[in-house]
């Protein structure tokens, strides 16, 4: 059972959480000046670090949506953050 | 049966009889015996046979390790297959089986096959069998696999609770250095757990005795337990720690007596290992036979329970351990000769017989052990007991990621410090005297004052090592019958990496999971292959440690708890209509009401659009979008735009996948400028919430918009048909005269009243919310007014009937995972929206564009119903599927079948015939458009 | 079809179960409301004298709010909300009936909460799970308070039921 760092409620149980997407990847727009070839990028690509990975998660008792660094083989979470422009 | 009871030793209680029986054999024992102590005692030597040649097996150890006696348990009705005879308790009245043995372990007929044991060395089936094919083989050589049998009527109740901990200090093994450790941590005030697999605390000290600090080793024990205890610790024995997890994280369960098990999940940071050694065996010739056991198993039989292995013991061994095992099993009154294979030992206990500078080469014996060579010298003897080293149980380090090295000094492998959260201290840190373990636990729990003292027996032993130059048959698993010629094989054969030596041989893969065999083969490996032990490596330890009952992990989430679903409120009120239930979307809400579902079915639709129909649509998803920036975010994340929507109004819409793919579908009702309600299906609330969420957060300012899920503070009960607006002005509501697709908040009674002409049904239908709590009152009041018009309560299958006569899809049912919303006819949106929009760009890809994806159409037939999933028929080529039936009934409304499906190109197809296939029947059927009935929807204004 | 019997019910208010040293209550709500954006101004005009509360702080009377995250709480008072919508700042919707609150005392309370939650520091959200359910969790002098959403409140009540038994 994994703790992961919420950033406004604070350390939780790993069954309050649920993985979001990859961080860092922004989604092109507008449609029409978006090839097939970066949407589906997008859509389906995705690093899969071994080792640090910058991950978005929502932690699903608050709701609130955030980034989590940790590192997919130690499975030690390095940090959390809210997302830019929350306050604290 | 060559052991026997001695008439004072032991903790059993002698005045308690308890009867049992073995394989049909009667016997007795005493209260406190365990299975294997009340066998040993008085019970027959063959206790079962091993996995492949069906050899006779006797028992070997004292605890979890224990790989041959390996019993069927029936007690009071049930029967629990494969329990250790050593863990578990004795009670009166169990029946005790033999397993892997027909028709029992003594006269097993399958023996015969050790007789042709050399054509099934390690990894035969990867070489035999193969004329005729293996499958021929194989249902005859599984049927002859396994151990014990599965009592299909047993059903162990759902009854462990989980309990959740945590700890400063968390101490694993409460033998002296684990007892060490927590009175040093608390003593300096920590919280300490202290957890046990036995059922007392002392682990080793229990049969080896000893004195700590000047006194017997009970009392030091007392006093830990003690300040345990006050500084707000814990011990638990009978529980096994079995599993390391992350984040300082671990799983044990717990056995309580006249009690239910307990699953407990323990949270600490802090961990100290303290979990011991196991005896390794020595390798010779036969060294399977029955009566042949561990040394440390002998003597903790002898003083824990007064039962004796034998009479006239010969010892093998390479080190000083067993000389105090000699010298209890001589005071008890044994005849003991010692084989120890230093030249350099200590002075025989009591002037017995050693034998210096010699090894045991062979046994013995047609079923069980009658005697031994050493070395050239035949010894009589009715019990052979053996020491080869120890090994550390290094299983929870090893789990939480720790490595190992080899440690001369011990011949074993110990944790490397600093690879794990783990601290790893006593026996299982290769640290195997008193002294040794006492000081190592007194460090890791920080003390500051001297560790407790003892006199230290000396536990100095010389590395032993299995002969690949030895004669005869050597056992490395005797469970899983892996010997010394296997491993030999296998590095013959290539299979020299020590994971590809346990999955060829299968050694290490039996219930003990090697703790008897991985030492002996990694070692025996390394020899063969002229490689270091460091070098060969070792294989991985997962959880768990020990075998645990699949009933203590499952808990009591079973049954109804499994995957309960949501209730409504207005359940009772329903009960009493005579609903009966059923699970939809993740709620139970009502099928039809009545007896007989088919009937029922057909009377409520038919009610329905002569009438009218009442139903809870409770369930449909309510989620407030309420501020500034609502419109903006609704815009965004739907596929329909509500911007546009005028406050009082409703709009159906969709929401997609960033796929494309259509995920849910429903209403938008606008109450005002910045506030919206999204109507979600019943079964996708909560993913379109976490939609909108992630849109909210990531995408706009979530300081403008704000969602609240409400779908439970309301009830929500539904009027549609012909009679509805009659049924409303006589239920006495003051209901605003708002068009379809319009909502309107207002009061009844006083009590928060929320209209939505919204039709699912097709028909002119009101959605009528209030309160929860108010909802029996506006079910009464519904069930009077609309009873005496002729109206009906109708269920969830009445209500799917009614909107697939409609057209109207079911998200999930009439789509699936490839559904864009312009397969459904919907493709406005994607054809006029400028702005941006959640799936846009996927509605563009070559996939989405392509003439011949699959669209919704309807299907008409003769007056059977088609089976839903039945495939449509390329014309010309019966193999292949155009698209299947969705969604099937017979629609008493129109009096034929109707049936709804998507089909590749369906639109381009309207008007023509296509043939339908089903399980080798076809059917023939014409391909329409969705909608079946009012097309022009002229009923819905009512 | 094979169907299953449901035999599990969601409890009336008053509903008690009892084992030794373990006593549950069912409580319906007076009133409830969710109130989203800036929090302080929800209550400074919605209910002034509300004390905001995270992970098992200790009830005071009506009324107060539960936070749930960074900004929502569920404000409990005795009357309900007499508009919904959104206000200057900050959006409150009526939620009244969402949830039902489970009062679990006695000397025994805290192995039934330690069989229902993990062991975790103090927390700014009152939000948690419960025996798996949504739970909004605070703390009473002897015992503790658990909100379990309605439509969940049966099984969650079963549940519980079993628990004690084993306990």
């Amino acid at each position: 059972m994994q703790i992961f760092p919420c950033p406004f409620c604070g350390p939780r149980d790993e069954t309050e959480f649920l993985f979001a997407a990859e961080a860092g990847k922004t989604r092109p727009e507008p449609a029409p000046d978006v090839s097939d070839a970066v949407w589906a990028d997008y859509l389906y690509g995705n690093d899969a670090p071994k080792g640090t990975a910058r991950e978005v998660w929502v932690h699903l008792t608050c709701g609130e949506f955030f980034v989590m660094t940790r590192d997919t083989t130690t499975r030690e979470v390095k940090s959390c953050a809210a997302l830019p422009g929350k306050a604290s | 049966m060559s052991g026997w009871r001695h008439p004072e030793l032991g903790d059993v209680d002698r005045r308690k009889p308890v009867w049992f029986t073995f394989d049909g054999q009667p016997l007795s024992g005493f209260a406190g015996d365990t299975l294997a102590s009340a066998l040993l005692a008085g019970g027959p030597r063959i206790l079962g046979r091993s996995f492949k040649y069906h050899r006779p097996r006797g028992l070997w150890g004292l605890g979890g390790e224990e790989p041959n006696a390996i019993l069927d348990v029936t007690f009071d009705g049930k029967t629990t297959p494969n329990v250790r005879a050593t863990t578990e308790k004795l009670r009166n009245g169990m029946v005790l089986q033999s397993v892997n043995a027909a028709p029992d372990a003594a006269r097993d007929r399958f023996g015969l096959l050790d007789l042709a044991h050399r054509f099934l060395p390690a990894g035969f089936y990867y070489k035999t069998f193969m004329a005729l094919g293996w499958m021929r083989w194989e249902p005859l050589i599984r049927e002859m696999a396994g151990l014990g049998k599965l009592d299909a009527t047993h059903h162990p109740p759902a009854d462990t609770p989980v309990m959740n901990a945590a700890c400063d200090l968390l101490v694993i093994g409460a033998g002296p250095a684990g007892l060490a450790a927590a009175a040093a941590a608390a003593r300096n005030g920590r919280q300490v757990w202290l957890v046990d697999e036995a059922r007392a605390v002392g682990g080793s000290l229990r049969w080896r005795g000893g004195e700590i600090d000047g006194a017997p080793w009970t009392d030091f024990a007392a006093t830990t337990c003690n300040a345990v205890k006050a500084a707000g610790g814990r011990i638990l024995t009978d529980t096994v720690l079995w599993g390391a997890f992350d984040h300082g994280s671990y799983a044990a369960w717990q056995r309580r007596e006249d009690q239910t098990n307990v699953h407990w999940r323990i949270r600490a940071q802090n961990v100290v290992l303290a979990a011991g050694a196991i005896e390794r065996p020595l390798w010779f010739a036969n060294n399977d036979l029955p009566g042949i056991m561990s040394c440390e198993a002998a003597l903790h039989h002898l003083v824990l329970y007064g039962a004796v292995a034998g009479r006239r013991i010969v010892i093998g061994c390479a080190g000083d351990a067993p000389y105090a095992v000699a010298a209890a099993l001589a005071k008890a009154g044994c005849q003991v000769t010692l084989v120890d294979a230093r030249k350099d030992t200590p002075p025989a206990p009591d002037g017995m017989r050693i034998i210096r500078g010699a090894k045991i080469t062979r046994a013995h014996g047609h079923r069980e052990v009658g005697a031994v060579t050493v070395d050239g010298t035949h010894l009589d003897c009715d019990t052979v007991l053996v020491s080869g080293g120890f090994t550390p149980s290094v299983h929870l380090h090893c789990q939480a990621g720790g490595k190992l090295d080899l440690d001369k000094a011990s011949d074993s492998l110990i944790p490397r410090a600093g690879t794990s959260p783990i601290r790893t201290v006593g026996a299982a840190n290769g640290a195997f005297g008193l002294a040794a373990a006492l000081e190592q636990g007194h460090a890791a729990g920080s003390g500051a004052a001297p560790a407790p003292r003892a006199v230290d027996r000396g536990w100095a032993l010389d590395p032993i090592r299995p002969d690949p130059g030895i004669k005869g048959r050597v056992w490395i698993d005797p469970q899983n019958d892996v010997t010394l010629k296997d491993v030999r094989i296998a590095a013959q054969e290539g299979y020299q990496s020590v994971e590809h030596l346990k999955r060829y041989t299968t050694l290490g893969m039996a219930t003990d999971q090697g703790r008897n065999a991985n030492f002996a083969g990694l070692a025996a490996m390394a020899v063969l292959t002229d490689r270091t032990i460091a070098e060969t490596g070792t294989t991985t330890y997962r959880p768990p440690f020990t075998p645990v009952p699949l009933s203590v992990i499952g808990g009591m989430r079973r049954g109804e708890a499994f995957s309960p679903p949501k209730r409504l409120a207005l359940e009772p009120q329903h009960r009493t209509c005579g609903a009966k239930f059923r699970e939809y979307g993740g709620w139970l809400r009502p099928a039809y009401y009545g007896e007989d579902e088919a009937t029922a079915q057909q009377d409520e639709a038919r009610t329905a659009r002569q009438a009218a129909g009442l139903y809870d649509a409770s369930p449909l998803g309510k989620i407030e979008v309420i501020g500034p920036g609502a419109a903006e975010l609704l815009d965004f994340c739907g596929y329909v735009r509500m911007s546009t929507l005028k406050p009082g109004r409703a709009r159906y819409g969709f929401m997609l996948s960033e796929a494309g793919i259509v995920h849910d579908d429903g209403v938008v009702l606008r109450l005002a400028e910045d506030r919206f309600i999204v109507s979600a299906s019943s079964s996708h609330v909560g993913s379109v919430r976490l939609i909108l969420e992630e849109a909210r957060q990531d995408r706009f300012d979530p300081s403008r918009v704000f969602l609240h899920d409400v779908t439970a503070h309301w009830a929500t009960l539904t009027v549609s048909g012909p009679l509805a607006r009659a049924i409303l002005a006589d239920a006495g509501f003051s209901v605003p005269d708002i068009p379809h697709m319009s909502v309107a908040e207002t009061r009844w009674k006083d009590i928060p009243f929320r209209i939505a002409r919204v039709s699912f049904t097709g028909d002119a239908s009101w959605e009528l919310s209030v309160p929860a709590r108010y909802g029996g009152e506006l079910h009464a009041v519904l069930d009077a007014a609309g009873t005496a018009h002729g109206a009906r309560w109708i269920g969830l299958e009445a209500l799917m009937l009614l909107r697939a006569e409609k057209g109207y899809v079911l998200i999930g049912k009439d789509t699936d995972g490839v559904t864009m919303p312009h397969d459904l006819g919907w493709g406005g949106p994607r054809a006029s929206r400028q702005d941006e929009y959640f799936g846009r760009r996927s509605l563009f890809t070559p996939e989405a564009n392509r003439n011949d994806r699959r669209q919704l159409v309807g299907l008409q037939s003769t007056n059977v119903p088609l089976p839903t999933g039945a495939h449509i028929l390329a014309p010309g080529d019966t193999r292949r599927s155009l698209g299947f039936v969705t969604s099937s009934y017979y629609s008493p409304t129109l009096d034929r079948a109707i049936a709804l499906a998507m089909i590749n190109g369906g639109r381009s197809l309207v008007g023509q015939d296509v043939t339908v296939f089903n399980l080798g029947e076809t059917y023939l059927a014409r391909v329409t458009d969705a909608c079946a009935y009012d097309p022009k929807g002229e009923r819905l204004h009512g | 079809m094979v169907e299953r019997d449901w035999t599990t019910r969601t409890p009336e208010p008053g509903a008690t179960l009892e084992a030794e040293g373990i006593t549950i209550r069912c409580h319906r709500q007076d009133a409830a409301t969710l109130v989203s954006g800036d929090l302080a101004a929800a209550i400074k005009e919605l209910a002034p004298s509300a004390q905001m509360l995270g992970l098992l702080e200790l009830l005071p009377g009506a009324p107060f709010a539960l936070r749930i995250a960074r900004d929502r709480a569920l404000l409990c008072t005795r009357d309900p909300l007499a508009s919904e919508g959104w206000y200057n700042g900050f959006a409150a919707s009526a939620a009244d009936d969402l949830y039902l609150e489970f009062v679990v005392t006695g000397q025994r309370a805290p192995e039934v909460v330690a069989s229902c939650m993990s062991e975790q520091p103090g927390s700014r959200s009152a939000a948690t799970l419960f025996a798996g359910y949504g739970a909004l969790v605070a703390r009473l002098p002897n015992g503790v308070s658990v909100r379990i959403q309605a439509p969940e409140a049966a099984a969650a009540w079963a549940h519980l039921a079993n628990v004690i038994k084993v306990l």
